[in-house]
């Protein structure tokens, strides 16, 4: 689990496995979660606190998530909260509409963000952070190298012409019988 | 040695005068002797004439003579005889001949009465050429079905060698049909009508309407029926292709829906294997951040998913079973019955008043009752549900079943939350549920749709927001689906009427 992140995330979903798959995704990220059934208790959840980002289900009964979003952007203060729509619809006749509408609906300066399901955790934590104008993070496996990859350009940095040398024979050699992954 | 020829008694004479027959009398010479009044009309320059000479303006008398022969034995003679008359106009005649004997037993003279036919002959050729140019098979048969007469178009397009009985002829049969409509004719005295199958001559299967009436007049008994029929294979034909086209177009829905289904259950089982994975990374973050709680929760939803996983299979393999619906004569209305004898209970125990109203006949159609009872079920489970997510608090389910036109129907009404625009659009479009997770499966309606279409009808639903729902199943008599009968063979030209 990465650090605390202080901004809080609501998920509003239908379905209770997604909202908690959703909320463990986030939590495991760092995120605060809040949740909600539907656009009603979405909003009783605002009211308690306003959300940093909201993760938002299109296709719900009742209150579907193009109406709760119109709802809100009616609210100044509201209005301005980065969205991220959540659906698995957006290429179906089921979905394809309310997508088209949410995006045309979208305020000027309003931030909105699409994730099709099914949802790959990496891509829907990227998703959020990417809509708060927070640096995307990367898979275990490549942030593991990429870490690598910084204290290598570190070192060149103040490495002598010997040592650069040796460094490339080594590199020029191809993997090692030993992966460096292990 | 010529003797006088004279009219002596007075009856004689006058019955010779005024007889409405052209009478000459010839001597051996064959010069007319004595004519009657109608040929002294006729040809009044018969005086001393020679009757080949007066009637057929020849020089010689003819070959053919019946008089001649009456000479020689006295015996009486017909013969038929044509004569063209100055008009050029051909008369036609049936001349009677008959020997004159004196006292000695010779015959010096004979008789001749020719009647005129002409009407007749052409009235007769008249019904010949209608007999035989009329656009229909007519034939005359004797009680033994032998075809004793017959037309053109009967000749041409049945008569084969060597048959000379009318089932032969019509059918290449080798006794009378058994739904003869000539035999009911033979038996009754009346007009008769059916539609037979034969095969006419080069073998083809030819599709007839056939009226058999008999040719004798009223209260005597029949001998003889005429027996005249019209082709219909056309129309025959005309109707299988639409009945064709029918079938075809039904096929086509049905695939139409099946597509649908297959489609919806893709997304459905899409969306199970989400809960399955997202239940599997519950349950690792649980375990990594030793979170008891997270686990559990993590454990229900692949559980969750689990059941829904196994339910939509279930269920899935009882749509996909029947590819062939089992159609049977059944009772619309006793199908209804059966379900709402299903739920009766159930509704009451969530407080719903469930009602049936059938009328007192329906009558048998051919369905899968199976299906249909399905479908039924499905509506009315969706209905109960309906109302239970309601306030209200008179909850009201009814199920109805009537013949509208021609068409069964069948309606689930309900007083219950009603669906709002967007659930309207999403109910047959795919797959969709508003229940909560685990309870539906969202398939019930793609069925109810998938067993409709099979029978060639339609679903269609009203539904007001807070107000309830109707459901209505509309079945086309004509178009539901056949029976297929164990042994469709249809024994050569037997052919129910």
């Amino acid at each position: 689990m990465l650090e605390k992140i202080n901004k809080t995330v609501l998920v509003v979903d239908d379905e209770p496995d997604v909202r908690l798959y959703l909320k463990t995704v986030l939590e495991n990220a760092g995120f605060d979660v809040s949740i909600a059934g539907n656009g009603k208790e979405a909003l009783d959840r605002m009211t308690e606190k306003k959300p940093d980002v909201i993760s938002l289900d299109l296709v719900m009964p009742k209150m579907s998530g193009l109406k709760f979003y119109k709802y809100i952007q009616k609210n100044k203060d509201r209005a301005g909260i980065p969205v991220v729509v959540v659906t698995a619809h957006a290429r179906d006749e089921f979905g394809k509409g309310d997508l088209d509408k949410i995006m045309a609906a979208k305020s000027e300066g309003g931030t909105m963000v699409v994730v099709e399901k099914p949802i790959e955790p990496v891509n829907y934590v990227n998703a959020i952070r990417r809509v708060l104008g927070m640096d995307e993070i990367v898979s275990e496996e490549t942030s593991e190298k990429d870490v690598l990859r910084v204290k290598l350009r570190e070192k060149m940095k103040t490495a002598d012409r010997k040592t650069l040398e040796d460094a490339l024979k080594i590199l020029e050699k191809g993997p090692s019988d030993q992966g460096p992954d292990g | 040695m010529k003797s006088e020829f004279q009219m002596i008694e007075w009856p004689r004479k006058a019955l010779f005068d005024h007889i409405p027959l052209d009478v000459i009398v010839i001597d051996r010479d064959f010069t007319i002797v004595e004519a009657n009044k109608q040929a002294q009309k006729n040809y009044p320059d018969w005086r001393n004439k020679h009757c080949y000479e007066l009637f057929y303006g020849r020089k010689k008398r003819c070959v053919e003579c019946a008089a001649v022969k009456t000479f020689e034995d006295g015996k009486t003679r017909t013969e038929n005889s044509e004569i063209k008359g100055e008009d050029g106009i051909t008369r036609y005649y049936k001349i009677h001949v008959s020997a004159y004997r004196d006292k000695d037993g010779n015959i010096p003279y004979v008789m001749e009465m020719a009647n005129d036919i002409t009407d007749r002959v052409n009235i007769e050729r008249e019904y010949r050429l209608l007999f035989d140019n009329v656009p229909c098979y007519i034939s005359v048969i004797d009680k033994d079905f032998k075809v004793v007469d017959s037309n053109d178009l009967f000749k041409q397009t049945f008569s084969r060698k060597g048959t000379q009985y009318c089932y032969q002829m019509y059918k290449e049969r080798e006794k009378v049909c058994t739904q003869c409509p000539a035999v009911k004719s033979f038996k009754t005295g009346e007009r008769n009508t059916s539609i037979q199958v034969g095969v006419d001559k080069s073998g083809k299967k030819t599709h007839y309407v056939v009226t058999a009436a008999p040719l004798v007049a009223n209260g005597e008994s029949v001998d003889r029926v005429i027996e005249m029929s019209l082709d219909i294979s056309e129309v025959i034909q005309l109707q299988e292709k639409l009945e064709q086209a029918e079938r075809e177009k039904i096929e086509v829905e049905r695939f139409a829906a099946v597509g649908q289904t297959v489609a919806g259950l893709a997304h459905g089982i899409k969306n199970i294997l989400m809960g399955l994975e997202g239940g599997m990374y519950v349950v690792n973050s649980g375990i990594s951040r030793n979170d008891n709680d997270l686990v559990t929760s993590g454990w229900k939803m692949l559980q969750n998913n689990i059941t829904k996983i196994s339910t939509v299979v279930k269920e899935y393999l009882q749509f996909a079973r029947g590819t062939e619906i089992q159609v049977e004569m059944a009772n619309p209305a006793a199908i209804a019955k059966e379900v709402f004898d299903l739920y009766r209970d159930l509704a009451e125990q969530a407080g719903i008043s469930l009602t049936l109203e059938v009328p007192d006949r329906v009558e048998d159609a051919s369905l899968d009752p199976q299906g249909i009872h399905t479908c039924l079920a499905n509506l009315i489970s969706n209905a109960i549900d309906a109302c239970e997510f309601s306030d209200k608090t008179r909850k009201k389910v009814s199920l109805s079943c009537r013949e509208d036109n021609g068409t069964i129907v069948y309606e689930v009404k309900d007083n219950g939350t009603g669906m709002d625009y967007e659930v309207k659009q999403k109910i047959f479009s795919n797959f969709f549920t508003t229940k909560a997770s685990g309870q539906g499966t969202g398939l019930g309606l793609l069925v109810t749709r998938r067993v409709v279409f099979e029978h060639g009808g339609e679903v269609s639903f009203d539904s007001v927001l807070r107000r309830g729902t109707v459901f209505k199943i509309e079945l086309p008599r004509d178009r539901l689906p056949k029976i297929k009968s164990a042994d469709p063979k249809d024994s050569k030209g037997d052919h129910n009427a």
